[in-house]
């Protein structure tokens, strides 16, 4: 699904040469559901731009789905980016004037679908969140964990094949965080790949797969044992 | 895809309410200022008779005496003495061309009982009305008999016609100027040339004559010029006769020449006469010559518009560029704010150039709307120019041209005021407005 | 003392926006500077004293097309029937009427011979011996016409003996002064000036010459003749409402205009004047506006964008008078090199005008009055968000969303 190849990348300032990624090689498969944890600062935020192809590599290879996208311009990596990327954020990223119904809606715009197929998809997406009922309200209107609720809607609703999520519980209070991260283990299980970036240990143990990311490089590499995520919903209950 | 970023405009006009009121009426001030000011000077600079203004010809000499100053930019007088249009007549009879000027009369019925009022008129020849395009309703001109000799038949305008008469086909009637009996040979329609391109020097927007009969009256009746008579020399003319025979510069004259070649030959014409004149010893400069003007040539060498309405169009689209560059800044300022939500739609699989075009459209969203409102300012303006200011009846309406010319100028100013914001924001990495602060 | 450089660093980072704003001042003084400019000699211009007590005198015109009337002989029995009216002080047949923008120009010389004689043109108004009573001029010097000098002129060569001047036209035509007793020439005819009156603009008043005025009693019998009538005060009204049926009455074999007061023809005349202040003035108003508005938005959007940045300041020891003064000093700043463009731009506009619409060069008084106008409207603008940004409450820097 994600292969990177020796990727570095190179913030240039007028005064600084920062090296966020450095020889950076990593493999996801498809299905898989991956953490990436690491120190602030490490290049975890530079990794998610590059893996979200909001970034461009300064050298390496990297391939999405069996595409490289070394050299593809801006609205080629756009439609990429639509059609095979779901973003959430810690933040949430609603568009504020936007509805729950229009925030659904913006990608599918993008991808052209045409306004049936689009009203049957954000419901559908809204109705897999439990908030199908909401669709007109505005996210101000809801909590947090629902917002969060709505922004995995939204990245849901184009089916991409990969998801990418950035601290997704990070502003949440635990028992929200807790519906949030059984509605990502459920999505993954339906097929979507995921990589989330957090900096709880709890919530990467729930992974099948944890990576760790320090100065820029791939530290770190562990394989949970059995790492179905039933086992460890049960490892939790245990505990 | 528009009509998508049709609401989004319409969605984010919406969220900022004061800072769109404050853009929309900027570029509303801008366009309503500017275009008043163009108006103004669009309708004075009209060129009044366009299918045929590259053939016809005003005709200047340069009869005056060595150091005469004329306020025309070559120092040429713009009107002719009685005998040189008198001579200039009298050959290439193959190009109709005529001299011409202004007198009045008071005008009546035959009814003893009709209250006289005074009508300007205009002595000329029949070739008047054909050279100028203007529509007999009834009769026709004058004959060419008419022409040579003394006869005091007349062609009224349907204005008159409708005064005089009630209307109707009135030819072989008789009419009263002064106390003299006419016969009418023609009714024209009503014609108001704006401006009157044919005798700028009297007046630029004064109201066309209602009255037409045959210049040679003029010789016999002794009808006084009601426009500009000039003198550069030092002569008695007390009688109409002396006036005649004087260096006076007081006859307008026209030429319609179809062709290069028409024009070259009646060039060729003056410049004859001009030899033939100095030759006499009557024209004295070493500068005599003949000159040939068409319409907007000489609506431009008489600036008709006036250097007021060209300042205040000037000064206008400057007051309308700091009205853009006023929006700019609150576009890019508002755009910027808006830059999270930007980012989220590129994230979500927005091109730049969609992010361009969308936030473009809001723009032009914005424009149309100044634009409106600004078309609605500038009719405001003229029609308060109208009510307040004497002659303006005809020159403080919009016509169609400006009519469209206001939105189109207005969206596409502010389009282009639009791309430097629109492109800003869509050249601003998301990644760095997605992260949570 | 005011820290300029931090304030001038943080500018430089904001760039497009100062630009703009810097932009947007600099055509606001180049416009506002030259437009005022020129509404000050349009309303110095209106503002001229005529010299004529424009309300009371009213002027109109007649035309007698019958050729049995006696012209001269009517018109004279005119000025002594008109008096009949109420309110009449006094009134003549004249060739022009002043103010009104069309009447007849001569050109004289101050000596016989033409060679190094002064040319000088003058509005001549042609009236009975009454004409100076009927315009109300004082003389100042000399005397009036006597009854006597009348000359009735039709198309038999009469001309004139003696004429009243203006001290204008006096200056222009005897710069050394001492005009009276002299004669001056129209061609060769020599007429001699037996008075001088102060001041009485002529017909054009857009003429350079419009204050050469000459006064002569002439009957000049046309066709085509005017009247003017000095009237009360009071009295004006009814005599404009009048006095056109009043002389049919007397003879109908003419027609007779409607009269108005030299005011109205006045301001017939200054009427393009008073269109072009009347825009400028607007466009001035609305451009400061905008650009005021402008201004103070764009200091709420910055405002607001460094709220956070505010508070840290403000946690950090700045006083609510520090945050004050740090916004008025960043858009005195922007101000002053907005200025410094504009003063540039406004010469060059004035240069342009000046080539191509032969307007004056512009006082460099308009720029420096419009430069300091524009400051206090720049801090005036930016005082409401910079005081709101001076409210904002230390805490912000420590709140993390």
């Amino acid at each position: 699904m994600l292969k990177m190849s020796s990727i570095n990348k190179v913030y240039q300032t007028e005064l600084v040469q920062t090296h966020a990624l450095r020889d950076f090689s990593l493999s996801v498969k498809e299905g898989e559901f991956v953490a990436v944890t690491g120190p602030s600062g490490s290049g975890k935020t530079t990794f998610l731009n590059i893996a979200g192809l909001l970034e461009n590599i300064s050298s390496g290879d990297f391939q999405l789905d069996g595409q490289s996208i070394v050299g593809l311009s801006d609205s080629e990596l756009s439609r990429l980016r639509n059609e095979k990327i779901g973003f959430i954020f810690q933040g949430f990223n609603l568009i504020p004037d936007l509805n729950l119904f229009e925030n659904v809606d913006v990608p599918l715009r993008y991808r052209g679908f045409s306004r049936k197929e689009r009203k049957q998809k954000i419901e559908q997406a809204l109705e897999m969140v439990g908030l199908a009922a909401r669709m007109k309200h505005l996210p101000s209107q809801l909590s947090g964990g629902q917002q969060q609720r709505v922004a995995i809607a939204r990245a849901l609703a184009g089916e991409p094949k990969f998801l990418l999520a950035d601290e997704p519980t990070g502003n949440l209070d635990s028992l929200m965080a807790k519906q949030v991260m059984e509605l990502l283990e459920n999505i993954n299980k339906q097929g979507t790949t995921i990589v989330m970036v957090t900096h709880d240990p709890e919530l990467a143990r729930r992974t099948q797969r944890n990576i760790q990311i320090v100065d820029g490089q791939l530290c770190d590499f562990t394989m949970y044992q059995g790492g179905t995520v039933e086992s460890v919903n049960e490892q939790e209950a245990i505990a | 895809m528009f009509s998508y970023y049709l609401q989004l405009a319409i969605k984010s006009l919406k969220s900022t309410p004061t800072t769109t009121l404050l853009m929309v009426l900027a570029i509303a001030c801008g366009i309503g200022i500017s275009m008043t000011a163009l108006t103004l000077n669009h309708m004075t600079g009209n060129n009044p008779i366009p299918e045929k203004s590259s053939q016809l010809f005003s005709v200047q000499l340069q009869a005056s005496g060595k150091t005469s100053e004329w306020r025309t930019i070559d120092n040429m007088p713009v009107q002719l003495t009685y005998q040189d249009a008198v001579n200039l007549m009298r050959g290439m009879p193959e190009y109709k061309h005529t001299a011409m000027y202004k007198t009045g009369f008071s005008v009546r019925s035959l009814d003893p009982k009709f209250t006289p009022f005074l009508r300007s008129t205009r002595l000329t020849t029949r070739h008047f009305f054909s050279m100028f395009n203007i529509r007999f309703l009834h009769g026709a001109p004058w004959s060419e008999t008419v022409d040579k000799n003394p006869t005091l038949q007349v062609v009224i305008n349907n204005d008159l016609n409708e005064k005089l008469f009630g209307g109707g086909d009135n030819t072989g009637k008789e009419m009263l100027l002064n106390d003299k009996v006419f016969q009418i040979v023609g009714i024209i329609e009503a014609w108001q040339p704006k401006p009157k391109f044919y005798d700028v020097n009297n007046g630029a927007f004064q109201a066309a004559e209602q009255v037409f009969i045959p210049f040679i009256l003029s010789g016999v009746h002794e009808f006084e010029s009601w426009g500009n008579n000039n003198g550069w020399k030092e002569e008695h003319s007390n009688t109409y006769q002396d006036k005649l025979a004087s260096e006076t510069l007081w006859i307008q004259y026209w030429a319609e020449l179809l062709t290069e070649q028409a024009k070259d030959e009646f060039q060729q014409y003056l410049a004859g006469y001009v030899a033939e004149q100095k030759k006499l010893a009557r024209f004295e400069r070493d500068d005599a010559r003949g000159i040939l003007r068409d319409v907007q040539q000489w609506l431009d060498y008489n600036n008709v518009v006036g250097n007021d309405s060209y300042v205040l169009v000037a000064v206008s689209f400057m007051f309308l560029t700091v009205c853009l560059v006023n929006s700019i800044g609150l576009l890019l300022a508002k755009f910027l704010r808006s830059a999270p939500s930007v980012g989220v739609r590129r994230a979500l699989g927005a091109s730049k150039g969609q992010v361009f075009a969308q936030h473009l459209v809001e723009v032009g969203v914005l424009g149309l709307i100044g634009g409106l409102l600004g078309l609605v300012f500038a009719y405001l303006g003229l029609t308060l120019l109208k009510n307040n200011f004497d002659g303006f009846d005809f020159v403080a309406t919009m016509d169609m041209t400006m009519f469209f010319a206001a939105p189109v100028i207005a969206v596409s100013a502010t389009v282009l005021a639009g791309i430097y914001p629109a492109w800003r924001v869509c050249t601003t990495l998301p990644s760095i407005y997605l992260k949570t602060q | 003392m005011l820290n300029i450089s931090p304030i001038f660093n943080a500018m430089m980072r904001n760039k497009s926006s100062i630009i703009l704003i810097v932009l947007q001042i600099a055509l606001t003084l180049a416009i506002v500077s030259n437009a005022a400019f020129i509404i000050k000699g349009r309303i110095d211009d209106m503002q001229r004293g005529s010299g004529l007590a424009e309300t009371q005198l009213i002027g109109f015109h007649m035309y007698f097309y019958d050729d049995a009337v006696n012209i001269a002989d009517q018109l004279l029995l005119d000025q002594q029937k008109v008096l009949e009216l109420p309110g009449v002080i006094d009134a003549t047949a004249i060739n022009q009427i002043p103010l009104s923008g069309s009447g007849d120009s001569w050109t004289f010389r101050n000596q016989l011979d033409s060679d190094g004689a002064q040319n000088i043109n003058a509005g001549v108004f042609l009236g009975n011996y009454n004409i100076a009573n009927v315009f109300g001029h004082k003389i100042i010097e000399g005397r009036n016409f006597r009854p006597d000098e009348l000359v009735i002129r039709e198309r038999d060569g009469n001309t004139p003996k003696v004429t009243i001047i203006t001290q204008a036209l006096s200056d222009k035509l005897f710069p050394e002064g001492n005009a009276l007793g002299k004669f001056i020439y129209s061609a060769d005819v020599p007429v001699q000036v037996i008075g001088i009156i102060d001041k009485m603009q002529g017909s054009w008043l857009h003429s350079p010459m419009v204050e050469q005025t000459a006064l002569m009693p002439v009957l000049n019998v046309r066709k085509f003749m005017r009247f003017i009538i000095h009237v009360e005060a009071e009295q004006v009204d009814s005599v404009i409402a009048n006095v056109q049926q009043f002389l049919l009455a007397q003879e109908n074999r003419r027609v007779i205009s409607s009269a108005e007061t030299l005011l109205e023809k006045k301001k017939r005349s200054y009427q393009s004047d008073k269109l072009m202040t009347n825009m400028l003035i607007v466009i001035i108003a609305v451009l400061i506006f905008i650009t005021a508005l402008g201004i103070a938005g764009m200091t709420v959007f910055n405002v607001n964008r460094r709220q956070k940045q505010i508070g840290t300041r403000r946690a950090l020891g700045a006083s609510r008078l520090d945050i004050l003064r740090y916004f008025m000093t960043e858009s005195a700043v922007i101000a002053l090199i907005g200025i410094t463009i504009g003063v540039v731009l406004a010469l060059v506009l004035n240069n342009y005008l000046m080539t191509y619409f032969s307007t004056s060069s512009l006082a460099f008084n308009y720029i420096v009055t419009t430069l300091v106008g524009i400051i206090v409207v720049v801090e005036f603008a930016v005082f409401w968000p910079a005081r709101k940004a001076s409210m904002i409450s230390p805490a912000i820097a420590t709140r993390s969303v």
